[in-house]
This record gives structure tokens, C-alpha cells and sequence, in this order.
């Protein structure tokens, strides 16, 4: 519901191919304004909340993000991907503002971040890195810090962020007697208080215990869903970004490698046509080998490549020799098979 | 836009709600009597308003602690991380660092007005003989003593402020700017003492002698007799804005990695 009446108040649109080659970098700075944009682009899709336009990051002369050009879609949670010094946190604080950007653009909701700072930030909320917190101030304290700093946040929004993230009482305890998974939350709070439009999270699970990763993912989706928030999330543990995450972007040694969707790839391998790997845990592997043409065989397992079809065809011909098929188990290239594959491939062109 | 005075109320929160900012005002208010105890000790016999005067020698506090807390104002938040989560706010860099300064100008004014009750209250309750009022006939020399020895410790304050913002570290900038505050001190005297006249240009730019503007109560031609109050004022006023340029472009222009 949120998400719709979003859109349509937003007015803006533009389509995804809009982005601006590196070449022409120059040129976009006179162009972010979302009016014009309304004028020139063509409708039919909306605007992404963050259009990265060949984004380059230099210190000294040495080249932490190389030409970065990357579209943020509304009301997903984006997965932002790479090994440690991959230029994963350089980004996040380009996006930000917190670090100057040697040459492109980063636009937020339409409004660039380097010209019209105080516009563009204003629907960002964020984490970078660890959540610090004034700690001999209560967590209303700081929340109140935040709350001075942003306009429309009165007491009321900042009793509901709170019970949000289910701080309850605490909230009025210092800072400096929190748990991590605490503070991670009154970070959550801090970022949620003037209702951004995109939350900002950068390696959000650092530090904290099973439970709070899946608070964490919990918030994340119900903001995602409910509210219609964009979260942009980066981090290096794929397992996370696999749960949390319905788009990923991959980077590596400042490059953008490659951006997919995750829902979209689970389902299409279970689509027909589409092979996988299917191990039969069986009571005579070699036979079914045998009868089945091929495949490998270890232990009291039989593997091999089949589509749908082919695995009720299989399966029903080892029940019908004889054979007693215990589980019929697909096995899927994870995100981690193919990040760890590309982020390989990206070291090799260097 | 939410207002600004919210921002320096946010930056003064900052400092009074720590435990050891307490602690520097109770420091204060213990220790700036001292020498007013002396005194009274050794029998001597002062007017209330003399006792007063006499005891701005222990204006210092006010100037360590004020250098103190400036030193924090921005090396602080870049110790703890906090900066990152100041400054992705809707406000342009600029804005919360000049709210910064004006909450360490407002907390070396606080010092200063509370030294000035300590220091009142005591000298009345301790020499009592005089009869004159308050600010009776010299209400205006102490005005003037009391203006005079803030616009040091502002200057000073806003040299520690700008160390803050340069060096991003609390120790350094708190240590170079008691640096500055003490060889000053011990370097004026020096120079008094050895300086050709023909070299007295060197005071009449040097940060330290023009610094002390209690010297024009004395002689309206300072300590060497060749500047003045408009001249130093001049000065300082330079001096002033050179830290104020340095504290922005290091607030303003770097990144911030912490």
C-alpha cells in the first residue's frame, strides 16, 4: 500500500537504460534535478532511488572504484557484494557524502549528492560500519540528537522506531551498557527516524550473534515490504546476502563484476529444460548408475545430471528394479559457487 | 530546514551531559579561590574589588579547561566514530562545524562567568572591609578584564578547535595548543628582556604578545610601547579568521575514513 502511494506521489520516472556513460559525466551534473528529469525521460518505469553514473574514486593515484555505473530499483533490498577491500565501504561513504567523488555522479531520489547535499541526504538513513553511539548519553539521548537534526521527527515518531526495533525499556539506559545487538538496533532506530526513503547499511552483521542477523533480516524485510524503504546493504558473507537480499550487485577490486537477481535464478533452475545436478541416496548406487547411464557414484549416493522430467523418470525406474530410494536431493550451484567464481575471475584481469 | 540553535543545543548536550565535564567546573570552582585563601592566610589587607582583580592569575583554568573541551569538539567524534552518523544528516558540513564552535565559545564563556562568581563570592566573604559596592568606581576596569582575558581564551580556544579539526586527534591538538598557551607565556617575557628595539616588528605580528590585551590597562602602548588595543585587536582578528579558514576546509573538504 505504502509502496504504490509512493510511487505515484514520486511522479518521477525514468528507465533503468537512462544511465549516463562515463564519457558524458560532465554533462549530468546540470541534469539532476527531478523535474527536468520528468521532462526528457521517457514513462514507463520509475525512477531508481539511486543512480550511481560512472562513479570513479581515486586516492592518490591509486584507483579504489573504477567507473561505477549501477541503478538502485525502489522497494527491494539490494545486496551489495564484494571480498574485504573490494571498494564495498568507499562506495557506501561516496554515497553518503562522506567521502568526495573523483569523477561521476550518485543521484538519490533524482537529487545529486555532491550539488544538493542537504536534499539528497535527507532520505537517506544510514549505518557505516559499526553503529557509534554518543555512549554517556541514553539511547533516547542519541536518538534525540538525530531527532533535533531532521524535520518532522517529534516524540511520537521516535517511540514508534523504538518499539520497532524492540528496545523497550533500555532505550532510557546508557549507551555504554549495551550489548552489540543492542547498539546495532538503536542504530537501526537512528537510520529509520526521519522515515528515509533508502536505508543505507554497510555490513550491518558485522559483530553480531545468530539471533541478532536474523532480527537484522526480519527488520529489513518487514521495512522493505511495509514501508516500501529500499535497503542497500553490503556486505562479504554471501550466506547473508542470499537470505536478505532480492537483487545482488557484485563488485571487485572497484569493479562492478555483475548484478543478479536472486529470486530469479532459484526459480528458473527449477524450471523445465534446465539441468542440475540431482544426487539419488540409494541402497545400490552402482546399479542405479548402471541402469541410469552414467553419473557419479560415492558412498550410498548416485549423482546426476537431470531436468525435472528426467528425475520422475529416474526416479520411478530404480523403484521400478528394485531399488530403494531414500532422498532425491538437487544440488544448486549456490551464490557463494558463482561469486567466488567471478570475484576469481576479476583478480585474473588484473 | 529544523532550526539551527537545535544543532548547537545538540553540541552543547554533547558537552554537559559527560560526567567529566563535571568535573573540570567542580575543578574550578575548588581551585580558582586558592589564591585568594593565600592571601587572606598571609594577612594581607586587600578591598574586596582589589581581591578580585588580583585573582584573574588563576584565570588560567578557565583557558586550559576551555582549550580542553575544544580540543574534543571535533578529534572526539572522529575518535569514536560518531562523525560518520553527525554528518550524513541533512545539514551542509559548514553549518554543524560553525555550531560546533559556537558551543565552545558558549562553554569558555560559561567557565568565565562562573570563575567570576567563584571568585566574587569568596572575595567578599574573605575581605570584607571594603566598603565599596561590587562594580563600584572600577566597574569599568573590570568589565574590561574580564573582556580581555575571554578574548584570549577564545582565541585560544579556537587555535585548539582548529587543531581538532586538522589533526583529528584529541591528544595532539590538546597538546599543541597548552603548547602554544605556555611558551607564549614564557616567550614574551624573553623577548621583552632580550629584543632589539629595531627588531619589535616581531611582537607587533607575534601571536603570543598580542594575545595578553591586559597589557593596554598598563600602557596603552603595550608591553614593548609599539602596538595598541586597535592594533592588537587587529591582530588577533587575523589570526582569528586564519583559524577559522583552516578548521573549515579540514571540516569541509577532506574525507572522512574513520
Amino acid at each position: 500500500m505504502d509502496h504504490s502511494s509512493t510511487r505515484n506521489t514520486s511522479g518521477t520516472e525514468t528507465s533503468s537504460s537512462s544511465s549516463v556513460p562515463s564519457a558524458n559525466v560532465k554533462s549530468a551534473d546540470h541534469m539532476d534535478s527531478s523535474p527536468r528529469l520528468d521532462a526528457i525521460l521517457p514513462a514507463g518505469s520509475e525512477l531508481p532511488v539511486v543512480q550511481f553514473r560512472g562513479v570513479t574514486k581515486k586516492i592518490g593515484s591509486k584507483t579504489i572504484i573504477d567507473n561505477l555505473t549501477l541503478d538502485v530499483p525502489r522497494g527491494r533490498v539490494f545486496g551489495f557484494l564484494g571480498p574485504n577491500g573490494s571498494g564495498k565501504t568507499t562506495t557506501i561513504r561516496m554515497l553518503v557524502g562522506l567521502m568526495s567523488i573523483t569523477s561521476g555522479d550518485i543521484l538519490i531520489e533524482g537529487q545529486n549528492i555532491r550539488t544538493h547535499f542537504e536534499e539528497a541526504i535527507a532520505k537517506v538513513g544510514a549505518i557505516v560500519e559499526n553503529p557509534e553511539m554518543y555512549k554517556y548519553m541514553s539511547g533516547y539521548q542519541n536518538l534525540m540528537q538525530y531527532a533535533r537534526m531532521s524535520p518532522g521527527v517529534d516524540k511520537q515518531r521516535i517511540s514508534e522506531v523504538v518499539q520497532f526495533v524492540g528496545l523497550g525499556n533500555r532505550i532510557y539506559d546508557k549507551v555504554s551498557t549495551y550489548s552489540l545487538g543492542m547498539r546495532q538496533r538503536l542504530g537501526v532506530a537512528q537510520a529509520l527516524l526521519h522515515r528515509p526513503r533508502l536505508l543505507v547499511l554497510d555490513e550491518p552483521t558485522n559483530g553480531l550473534d545468530p539471533q541478532g542477523i536474523r532480527e537484522l533480516r526480519d527488520y529489513l524485510r518487514a521495512l522493505s515490504r511495509e514501508e516500501g524503504t529500499t535497503v542497500f546493504v553490503s556486505s562479504h558473507l554471501l550466506s547473508e546476502m542470499e537470505l536478505m537480499c532480492d537483487t545482488v550487485a557484485v563488485i571487485n577490486g572497484g569493479r562492478l563484476v555483475d548484478v543478479r537477481h536472486l529470486d530469479a535464478s532459484t526459480t528458473a533452475a527449477d524450471g523445465a529444460g534446465v539441468k542440475m545436478m540431482i544426487r539419488f541416496e540409494t541402497d545400490q548406487p552402482e546399479l542405479a548408475a548402471q541402469l541410469g547411464g552414467g553419473g557419479l557414484v560415492s558412498g550410498s549416493s548416485w549423482t546426476i545430471a537431470a531436468d525435472r522430467q528426467e528425475i520422475a523418470r529416474l526416479n520411478a525406474l530404480l523403484v521400478n528394479n528394485g531399488i530403494a530410494v531414500y532422498s532425491i536431493t538437487p544440488i544448486r550451484e549456490t551464490l557463494e559457487d558463482q561469486f567466488l567464481a567471478m570475484t576469481r575471475e576479476g583478480e585474473r584481469h588484473e | 530546514m529544523s532550526d539551527f540553535v537545535q544543532l548547537v543545543w545538540n553540541e552543547m548536550l554533547k558537552i554537559y551531559l559527560r560526567v567529566s565535564t563535571w568535573i573540570l567546573l567542580i575543578f574550578l570552582v575548588v581551585i580558582s579561590p586558592t589564591m585568594l585563601l593565600l592571601m587572606h592566610m598571609s594577612g594581607y589587607s586587600l578591598g574586596a574589588h582589589q581581591a578580585i582583580e588580583q585573582s584573574f592569575t588563576m584565570y588560567f583554568l578557565v583557558i586550559l579547561f576551555s582549550l580542553i573541551i575544544a580540543s574534543d569538539s571535533v578529534a572526539g567524534e572522529f575518535a569514536t566514530g560518531t562523525i560518520k552518523l553527525l554528518l550524513i544528516r541533512p545539514w551542509k558540513r559548514w553549518k554543524i562545524l560553525f555550531s560546533k564552535f559556537l558551543s565552545v565559545a558558549l562553554f569558555t564563556l560559561v567557565l568565565t562567568l562562573l570563575f567570576l562568581l567563584v571568585i566574587s563570592v569568596i572575595s567578599y566573604m574573605l575581605f570584607p572591609s571594603s566598603s565599596s559596592a561590587l562594580f563600584g568606581d572600577s566597574e569599568g576596569s573590570l568589565f574590561l578584564l574580564l573582556l580581555y582575558n575571554y578574548i584570549r581564551a577564545l582565541l585560544l580556544a579556537s587555535f585548539a578547535f582548529m587543531l581538532s579539526a586538522l589533526f583529528r586527534s584529541t591528544a595532539l591538538a590538546i597538546t599543541l595548543a597548552i603548547l602554544l598557551y605556555f611558551a607564549g607565556n614564557i616567550i614574551t617575557p624573553l623577548l621583552h628582556a632580550f629584543l632589539q628595539p629595531k627588531d619589535y616588528w616581531i611582537v607587533k605580528i607575534f601571536l603570543p604578545t598580542n594575545l595578553d590585551l591586559t597589557q593596554y590597562m598598563k600602557n596603552p602602548n603595550g608591553l614593548f610601547g609599539v602596538t595598541s588595543i586597535g592594533w592588537s585587536l587587529m591582530v588577533l582578528a587575523v589570526y582569528f579568521v586564519i583559524f577559522m579558514l583552516i578548521s573549515w576546509w579540514s571540516f569541509t573538504k577532506r574525507d572522512v575514513k574513520a
